[in-house]
């Protein structure tokens, strides 16, 4: 197989898709008064950390690239672009965002958001 | 009957720094750019019908370029026209058609070779049935042809792609139709609003620019008997016209604005710079590390400024315009001038364009530094994939581009320095 075909598979991690899952959110503590995610099922979600994964994951364009192809639906919810483009640390979407900006990214990437990974070791806010 | 070939078309033009062929000016690029610009195109299609964009813009650019080459070749025989039209698409590395079965009317057309999508097929997983087929270019561009090769006015031939190797179709096919009402096309702006320069030889380099510049244009980009493709350089690339990549670019960045507002013209224009990146990333960074480039350029490199020098003399022989270096580069800037650099004259020639400088150019330029400065270029052979592009245009991303000039805000050139900058 010739050479130009091949790095910008190393973008496209194929086949690996993984589901959030439908478990319950879970709050650990660490013993010093902070809390953090365990899994998730929220109704609304923190959008930096999801922008982060997108970005370090799939693509360095990849969350411009999904925030566009889900202008029309953002639209209709009335929340501002800009917070969807460069959110702020506690800026936070309804889960019917999340589960959009997943759908779309199996369509562009193949691979849903892994929101239990993606969530991890965030400090709840 | 006078055997025209579809390289006996092409026409450099030293001064101008641009190729043109049917009075259109041509450039070559890679199908990571191609992909890339398309893609970032193509996520709009919830927003407003990009087809008006990715066809139509093809079939104005062809229909101008095809009529032109007919009329001052006196091409009258629509056979000739066909067998034109079929050379000189797989000769830019389009692919491979047979309009046998076009008439006025229209017809099918079927292939298993297509740049965008051959090349789409080869690198992305299928799309899904539904969604059209990525040869948008193609389907304009066979469109305009039809139109030249039957003297019919632009915008009287409707399209519409039907397979796709991209949803695992073995072929692209596409159907082609009269339309009862001519489609709001406007004529192609051709050479626009050309300028001429000239191919500065700075003091402090050893480089021969013009003599680089000479050897390149005189390299064969060769399709593929079999494909119509042109693998070189490690990529797949094309010699398309400029205008449909400039325009493209400028009318997806009015109608974004125009449908969705303001808010969305910087996120648009970064990604119009991130395929200035994609491009010297992939076809700049793939020229580097060529055997050609060996044979041709590398003997005069003694310093990575070098390199900088090199690739410039490389932009006016695949007709993107001349670059003139005004100081001699450092890791810290580069400061440099563009004559009749392709995306800038297309731009100048609109009534009132949206864009008022090139953004393309502004990723390039940062990523050619990028390449010299951060990657090394000059000291090692790279890799070129997802990681190092990280490295050098994302986290890692030092160079960025301003404009200190630009045509299409009243200068008379575009000058650019790409810095080190808080990007």
């Amino acid at each position: 197989m010739a050479i130009w075909k091949n790095w910008l598979r190393t973008f496209l991690p194929w086949g690996k898709a993984s589901g959030g899952g439908s478990t319950v959110l879970v709050e650990k503590s660490d013993g010093e008064g902070r809390h953090f995610v365990s899994s998730i099922d929220s109704d609304e979600y923190v959008l930096a950390p999801i922008k982060q994964w997108v970005i370090s994951t799939l693509s360095p364009y990849a969350w411009d690239r999904v925030v566009i192809r889900s202008i029309r639906f953002i639209r209709d919810i009335n929340i501002p672009l800009t917070s969807l483009l460069s959110p702020h640390p506690d800026t936070k979407v309804p889960r019917e965002v999340v589960h959009r900006l997943s759908a779309i990214l199996r369509e562009m990437y193949g691979r849903e958001l892994p929101l239990h990974e993606v969530f991890k070791n965030q400090i709840v806010v | 009957m006078t055997l025209l070939t579809a390289e006996s078309l092409v026409e450099p033009h030293l001064e101008k720094g641009s190729i043109l062929i049917g009075g259109e000016p041509h450039v070559v690029h890679c199908h990571y750019y191609n992909h890339f610009l398309q893609t970032s195109i193509e996520d709009a299609e919830g927003i407003y019908p990009v087809e008006e964009v990715l066809v139509w813009t093809a079939q104005e650019v062809a229909h101008a370029l095809f009529r032109n080459i007919f009329t001052k070749k006196g091409i009258h025989d629509f056979n000739q026209r066909k067998s034109l039209v079929e050379s000189l698409y797989s000769s830019c590395g389009f692919g491979k058609i047979s309009l046998q079965g076009i008439t006025s009317e229209g017809g099918e057309i079927s292939t298993p070779y297509e740049h965008y999508a051959y090349t789409y097929a080869a690198t992305f997983p299928s799309r899904p049935k539904g969604k059209r087929g990525v040869a948008y270019f193609s389907q304009g561009y066979i469109a305009g042809a039809i139109e030249a090769i039957y003297d019919l006015p632009l915008g009287s031939i409707g399209s519409e792609q039907t397979a796709c190797l991209t949803q695992g179709d073995p072929a692209v096919r596409w159907r082609f139709y009269r339309l009862s009402h001519l489609l709001p096309l406007s004529p192609s702006v051709q050479e626009g609003k050309a300028q001429t320069g000239t191919l500065v030889q700075p003091r402090d380099t050893r480089v021969p620019m013009a003599q680089i510049r000479d050897a390149v244009l005189g390299l064969p980009l060769n399709p593929d008997p079999d494909t119509g493709l042109i693998e070189a350089f490690g990529v797949v690339l094309t010699r398309l016209p400029g205008n449909y990549y400039t325009l493209i670019s400028e009318r997806h960045f009015q109608r974004m604005i125009q449908v969705v507002g303001e808010e969305v013209r910087q996120v648009v224009l970064d990604m119009l710079i991130e395929s200035g990146h994609v491009c010297a990333f992939n076809t700049l960074g793939g020229i580097m590390q060529s055997a050609e480039w060996d044979a041709v350029v590398r003997p005069y490199l003694d310093t990575p400024e070098d390199w900088i020098y090199g690739i410039s003399a490389v932009l006016p022989a695949i007709g993107w315009g001349i670059v003139e270096c005004s100081q001699r580069p450092s890791a810290q800037a580069w400061n440099l001038c563009l004559r009749n650099w392709y995306e800038t004259t297309a731009l100048a020639a609109l009534p009132s364009p949206a864009l008022d400088h090139s953004p393309f150019a502004k990723g390039l330029f940062a990523g050619i530094m990028a390449l010299v400065y951060k990657a090394g270029i000059a000291e090692k052979s790279l890799t070129f994939d997802g990681v190092l592009y990280r490295q050098l245009f994302q986290e890692g991303r030092i160079y960025e581009t301003e404009f200190l000039e630009s045509r299409l805000q009243g200068g008379e050139k575009d000058v650019l320095r790409a810095r080190v900058g808080h990007v």
